[in-house]
């Protein structure tokens, strides 16, 4: 009998393996599914770990916008490479964020008061690029944002026309995104957040500086959701206003929620399961908002939990069985 | 001089004048009670020393630094610690777990280092866990440290309040009422623990409305009345003084 560590480690590389190897037979159709996933788990991975610092950010589509706007006119403007656009967009992010989180809750502005001005700022930014022509191209938005290639001398040139190519970059991203979430889950990080998101008050009295850990924790969950924007610009070669707004975010809300915002698993399943189900209700497109808010209503009225808790409901009825 | 001393310390909600002009002197080493009827304003007082109140007038000096308007954790960090009136711990997280975070200012190294979880973040969590282990035997609380925090009994949590305080390695606590609602054997267990602290170096300034367990371990008492001091001194002083008899008895409530 393997031991459980083991169990795990091969599980994982299985896993691995299918991820590297299976989109190798996927059509275009297929792979660009695969590269939506693999976003939308960042997405709510990242809004999650925000939540786990006790505030929702309903602004997360506009920081994801940042960082589409941020890459998009670097590349465009500036010529630079992808490669230095990416870390860009989620450094500005997430000097965005801590800014704003740092205004906003030293002036004790939390709980329903931050997801309120999170949801203004979202409004403000989709207004500014709206507005602003003469530098975000207003509503027509930045075209021709150029894909990403990979250059090394002495090697051949990798371009990412390929959906294939960039179904890797994404599988890398998604992967980063894990490990650092779960890295910080599982640390004294973790811990302090917990507390903080339990009580500021029993926190701050045992010298948890409250701010500093939510601002920290808003901040990386923003460069993530900047990291997105920017992958997602060049791989759409367009960003426009209309990519980033609080529908966007509701999305990210709901795959987090669905899948159970207790466990890092949670919004993997979740934004895996409701990027393809529109899929497979093709006929009923104009419907698809209704079909999620009814998805949302349920999950909250029987699956408080998410999708990971009826795994334990489920062990429960069976151990009573 | 003195460890924490308070000058002209007042506070004003609205119309009423919560404390009035207060001036404490607790010095280092000993046990304080900080005594007086309902209302009197003796958790105001508690709430301005560690910062979770600003003052509207008046000086807080701990250590001969002033501290007036420091927030909270910043007062924490220097060696302040505050328990609550009302039992405030983690009610779903371990006992454990509970302690550990209380020994945040010990444990900080950084977040990379968190992220890349190096040798230097093993070594920290394993000297962190002891630490907390030292305080939950401390406390009598070892044997619980798998069980989550809501489910300890009244006295077991208001020991925990005291196991997550001294995670933070104070040099003076704060302790709001900290045996109430706490049978006569957990109360003579817990002052113990406190007598014990005070020899350790730590010094105490405690809330109580229990007047006798006030009186036989406080080295000294402080009567508040209408957020003003009325009488200080040694338990024997205090028990004869009319003015705290009058405050305690001419209200119509005995305690």
């Amino acid at each position: 009998m393997l031991s459980k560590r083991w169990k795990v480690i091969l599980a994982c590389f299985i896993l691995a393996l299918l991820l590297i190897l299976v989109p190798l037979l996927l059509n275009d159709r297929y792979l660009h599914l695969l590269i939506v996933i693999a976003c939308n788990i960042i997405l709510a991975l990242s809004i999650r770990l925000i939540f786990l610092a006790g505030e929702l950010n309903v602004g997360h589509a506009a920081f994801m916008g940042i960082g589409a706007y941020t890459s998009a006119l670097m590349a465009t403007r500036l010529g630079l490479s992808f490669w230095l656009c990416l870390p860009t967009a989620a450094i500005v992010a997430a000097l965005v964020a801590t800014v704003i989180g740092f205004l906003a809750l030293r002036a004790k502005i939390k709980g329903w008061y931050f997801a309120i001005l999170t949801l203004a700022f979202a409004e403000a930014f989709r207004l500014i690029v709206t507005l602003w022509k003469g530098l975000t191209g207003g509503a027509t938005g930045v075209l021709d944002v150029p894909a990403p290639y990979i250059h090394i001398p002495g090697l051949p040139v990798v371009d990412f026309g390929p959906k294939l190519n960039y179904y890797y970059l994404a599988l890398a991203l998604v992967s980063l995104t894990w490990v650092v979430m779960s890295r910080l889950e599982h640390s004294r990080f973790g811990l302090t957040l917990t507390a903080v998101r339990k009580s500021d008050v029993l926190s701050e009295s045992v010298a948890i500086n409250t701010i500093k850990y939510k601002v920290i924790a808003f901040a990386i969950g923003c460069a993530f959701a900047g990291i997105v924007g920017s992958f997602l610009a060049h791989y759409y070669y367009y960003v426009s206003p209309y990519e980033y707004t609080l529908h966007q975010t509701l999305y990210m809300l709901l795959y987090a929620l669905f899948g159970g915002i207790g466990s890092l698993a949670g919004p993997v399943f979740g934004a895996t399961i409701l990027t393809l189900l529109p899929e497979f209700l093709r006929i009923a497109r104009e419907y698809e908002p209704a079909v999620f808010g009814f998805i949302l209503i349920i999950t909250i009225w029987l699956l408080p939990d998410g999708l990971v808790g009826l795994r334990k409901y489920m062990n429960k009825v069976l151990v009573r069985v | 001089m003195p460890l924490l001393a308070t000058r002209n310390l007042t506070k004003h909600f609205g119309g009423l004048s919560a404390v009035q002009g207060l001036d404490l002197d607790i010095d280092s080493g000993q046990m304080v009670g900080l005594i007086g009827p309902n209302g009197a304003g003796k958790t105001t007082v508690f709430n301005m020393i560690s910062g979770f109140l600003s003052p509207t007038k008046g000086q807080i000096l701990f250590k001969g630094k002033d501290i007036t308007g420091l927030p909270p954790n910043r007062i924490a960090e220097k060696g302040l610690v505050r328990t609550f009136q009302l039992t405030t711990l983690f009610t779903d997280l371990t006992v454990l777990q509970n302690v550990l975070i209380g020994c945040h200012s010990q444990a900080r190294i950084g977040l990379w280092q968190d992220l890349f979880h190096t040798a230097s973040v093993l070594k920290r969590e394993r000297k962190v866990e002891s630490k907390a282990m030292a305080a939950l035997e401390f406390t009598g609380l070892s044997e619980f440290k798998s069980e989550l925090a809501g489910n300890l009994p009244h006295g077991r949590q208001r020991s925990l309040s005291l196991a997550i305080a001294l995670a933070v390695e104070p040099q003076m606590l704060l302790l709001d009422e900290p045996v109430t609602g706490m049978n006569a054997h957990e109360t003579e267990l817990f002052m113990g623990r406190l007598e014990r602290l005070k020899e350790k170096g730590v010094t105490i300034l405690l809330i109580e409305h229990n007047m006798l367990a006030a009186m036989s371990y406080c080295d000294r008492m402080v009567v508040l009345n209408y957020g003003q001091k009325i009488a200080e001194g040694a338990p024997a002083e205090i028990r004869q003084n009319e003015e705290v008899i009058k405050a305690y008895l001419g209200s119509g409530e005995v305690h």
